[in-house]
C-alpha cells in the first residue's frame, strides 16, 4: 500500500467526466428517511455530496494495487485506514490497471451529515438491486449501523456514508472495501468469489459450501502443510477463455481455536488473543507457513465434507451439486448483480471438474490427498 | 388427477435455472431460495418451459416412475411458487413430442425436487442479520457481543 503525499485522488475524480450540473453546488433536498420511492434522487444527492465534502476536505488518499485494479481510498478515518492497510492484499503495480475512487467518509471526518435512515418501508435487497439497475448506481444499506454504500459505476466512484468512523458491519474489518471492489471486478467480467483456496506450484483448487463445511480448516491446514493460498472466505475469479484463475484480495484467514488447536497452531496467537465477531481468530498465510500465493490456476471445484473418519478422499460430483455450493452464499452476500453472477458462476463450474473431498483428522493427510488429486487432474488435462 | 392445464412459465423473472450435465438447478434471487432437481424433473421442467402442456407431460411414466409422480412433482412446483400458467385458447400448449416420450422410459428416476432455504432467512430478513451463524459471512452471530 502507498501513501500519496499529493492528492492524486483529487486529480483522478477531477480527470473524470462529471456534469457541472451534478457536482457543483449543494443541493438543498433534505432527506430524513429512504424508501424506494426517493432512493434514487437521495443516491444521486449523496454522492453530490460526497463529491463536494472530498473536495472541500481533501481527505488523505491512499493508493491500493490490487490485481487489475487500482483503488484510491479517500479518507480522514484512521481506523478504516488501519483496517485497509493490515487486510488488503498489495500487488506490485506495473500492467496498466483501472482505477476507482471509493471515499469513506461520516460526520466525524468530513463536511458530511449523519447518513438518513432506511424508512418504515421493508427493505429488500433484490428490489433495490432491480430499481437501481438501469441507473449507474449500485447501493446498500446496513440497519445497525445506519451505513451507506454507493457506487457509481460510470464515473467509478463509491462512497462510504459512515454514522461514526468506527460504524461498520463487523465483516468489514476482515473484508474492508469488500463491496466496492465486487462492483467494481462486476464491470470488468471478474468476480468475488465465497470459496477457499488450496494450491501448490501455481495450480490449485477452490473449495465451496456454506460456512461450517470446512474451507477455512483446511485452508489453514493445507498451508501449514506446505500447499499455497490465495485465501480462505473470498477470492477474486478471473476467466480467461474459460480458464478460471483466483488472485488474493484479503490477506487474513481465519480460524476458531478448537481449529487452531486441532492443527496445532494455538501458539500463534500469542498471549494478546482477541476473536472476532464470528469468535474466530484471524491470521496470516504467512504466520502459518508461506504467504498467499499471487494467482493460482484454478484446476478443480471442491466441496469439502466433515466425516470424521481418520482417511481424506475424493469423489466427482455433478456439476449441479457443486453450483449450489458455490452459487447462492456468493450470489446473495454480496448486493446486486446477482444475474450476472449466476452466468459468471455457471461457466465456472462448467469449465473444471467439480469433487466432494471428505476430509480426514491428519492435516498432513488431507494436504497430500488434495495434492494427489492436482497432480491426477493436471496429468490428465 | 392432474387439475392443472395449459402451458407455464417460470413465476416471475427473479426465478433462474441452468441446467449442468442434464441436471437443474433453480435459484430464486429475491428470496435466496434454490432447489435441486432430479434428472427426470429437469427433464419435465426444461420441456414444461419450452410449452409443453402440463396435462400432457403428465401422462409420461416409465420404469423408474408414475403418471402420478410427474402430477405430484407439477403440483409441488406450483405451491413452492416457481410456476404460473401462461397459456390462452388460442396457444394451449404443446403436445408431446414423440421422442420426449421415447426418451422418458429412459429416465433414471422418480421427478423429485429438494428445496434449500438456508439462505432465506439472509435475504428476507430486515436488516440483514439475526440468521444462523452457519450460514457465514456476512450474517451477524449476535450484535450484542461483537466488539465496538
Amino acid at each position: 500500500m502507498a501513501h500519496d503525499g499529493e492528492y492524486q485522488g483529487a486529480s483522478r475524480l477531477r480527470s473524470l467526466p462529471m456534469s457541472p450540473a451534478r457536482f457543483s453546488t449543494s443541493n438543498p433536498v433534505r432527506f430524513q428517511q429512504i424508501d424506494r420511492a426517493n432512493l434514487l434522487p437521495f443516491v444521486e444527492w449523496a454522492m453530490d455530496r460526497a463529491w463536494e465534502a472530498v473536495t472541500l476536505r481533501k481527505p488523505q488518499a491512499t493508493t491500493l494495487h490490487l490485481p487489475s485494479l487500482e483503488v484510491s481510498l479517500l479518507t480522514d478515518n484512521e481506523h478504516y485506514q488501519q483496517i485497509v492497510g493490515d487486510r488488503l492484499c498489495h500487488h506490485a503495480s506495473g500492467a496498466q490497471k483501472n482505477g476507482i475512487t471509493v471515499a469513506v467518509l461520516s460526520r466525524e471526518d468530513s463536511e458530511m451529515p449523519l447518513p438518513p435512515v432506511w424508512g418504515e418501508s421493508i427493505y429488500h435487497p433484490r428490489e433495490i438491486e432491480k430499481q437501481l439497475s438501469d441507473t449507474p448506481f449500485r447501493a446498500t444499506y446496513f440497519h445497525d449501523d445506519g451505513l451507506w454504500q454507493i457506487y457509481d459505476v460510470h464515473q467509478r466512484f463509491g462512497l462510504q456514508w459512515m454514522s461514526g468512523k468506527f460504524r461498520h458491519p463487523p465483516w468489514e474489518a476482515g473484508a474492508p472495501l469488500r463491496v466496492f471492489l465486487h462492483w467494481a471486478y462486476q464491470t470488468l467480467g471478474h468476480r468475488l468469489v465465497h470459496a477457499g483456496s488450496l494450491g501448490k506450484g501455481g495450480r490449485g483448487i477452490l473449495l465451496v459450501g456454506k460456512g461450517g463445511s470446512g474451507k477455512s480448516g483446511t485452508v489453514v491446514g493445507g498451508i501449514s502443510c506446505g500447499l499455497r493460498s490465495v485465501g480462505d472466505d473470498y477470492v477474486l475469479v478471473q476467466m480467461n477463455e474459460n480458464r478460471p484463475t483466483a488472485y488474493p484480495l484479503f490477506q487474513t484467514l481465519k480460524q476458531d481455536l478448537k481449529g487452531l488447536q486441532r492443527l496445532e497452531l494455538e501458539h500463534l496467537l500469542g498471549p494478546t488473543r482477541h476473536a472476532n465477531w464470528q469468535n474466530k481468530y484471524e491470521l496470516k498465510s504467512e504466520d502459518i507457513g508461506q504467504p498467499l500465493a499471487d494467482r493460482l490456476a484454478i484446476g478443480a471445484i471442491v466441496i469439502p465434507h466433515i466425516t470424521g473418519g481418520p482417511k481424506s478422499s475424493f469423489h466427482p460430483l455433478s456439476r449441479s451439486h457443486a453450483m449450489l455450493a458455490l452459487a447462492p452464499s456468493s450470489l446473495m452476500q454480496l448486493p446486486a448483480e446477482r444475474d450476472s453472477g449466476v452466468r459468471f458462476f455457471s461457466n465456472l463450474i462448467r469449465s473444471v471438474p467439480c469433487f466432494q473431498l471428505n476430509v480426514g483428522t491428519d492435516p498432513h493427510e488431507i494436504s497430500d490427498t488434495i495434492s494427489a488429486l492436482m497432480e491426477r487432474r493436471y496429468q490428465c488435462s | 388427477m392432474l387439475e392443472l392445464r395449459g402451458s407455464y412459465r417460470f413465476a416471475s423473472p427473479d426465478i433462474i435455472h441452468e441446467v449442468f450435465d442434464g441436471e437443474c438447478v433453480i435459484l430464486n434471487l429475491a428470496s435466496g431460495t434454490y432447489y435441486a432437481l432430479s434428472v427426470s424433473a429437469s427433464r419435465l421442467i426444461e420441456s414444461l418451459l419450452q410449452g409443453t402442456a402440463i396435462e400432457n407431460l403428465a401422462t409420461l411414466h416409465g420404469p423408474a416412475y408414475q403418471c402420478d409422480d410427474v402430477e405430484a412433482f407439477f403440483e409441488k412446483l406450483v405451491t413452492l411458487g416457481l410456476i404460473m400458467p401462461t397459456s390462452t385458447l388460442e396457444s394451449p400448449g404443446h403436445a408431446i413430442s414423440d421422442t420426449l416420450r421415447l426418451k422418458s422410459k429412459s429416465w433414471p428416476d422418480r421427478p423429485t425436487i429438494e428445496v434449500f432455504d438456508d439462505l432465506a432467512d439472509l435475504i428476507l430478513a430486515d436488516p440483514i442479520h439475526d440468521t444462523d451463524e452457519a450460514v457465514g459471512w456476512p450474517t451477524m452471530a449476535n450484535t450484542k457481543e461483537r466488539a465496538a
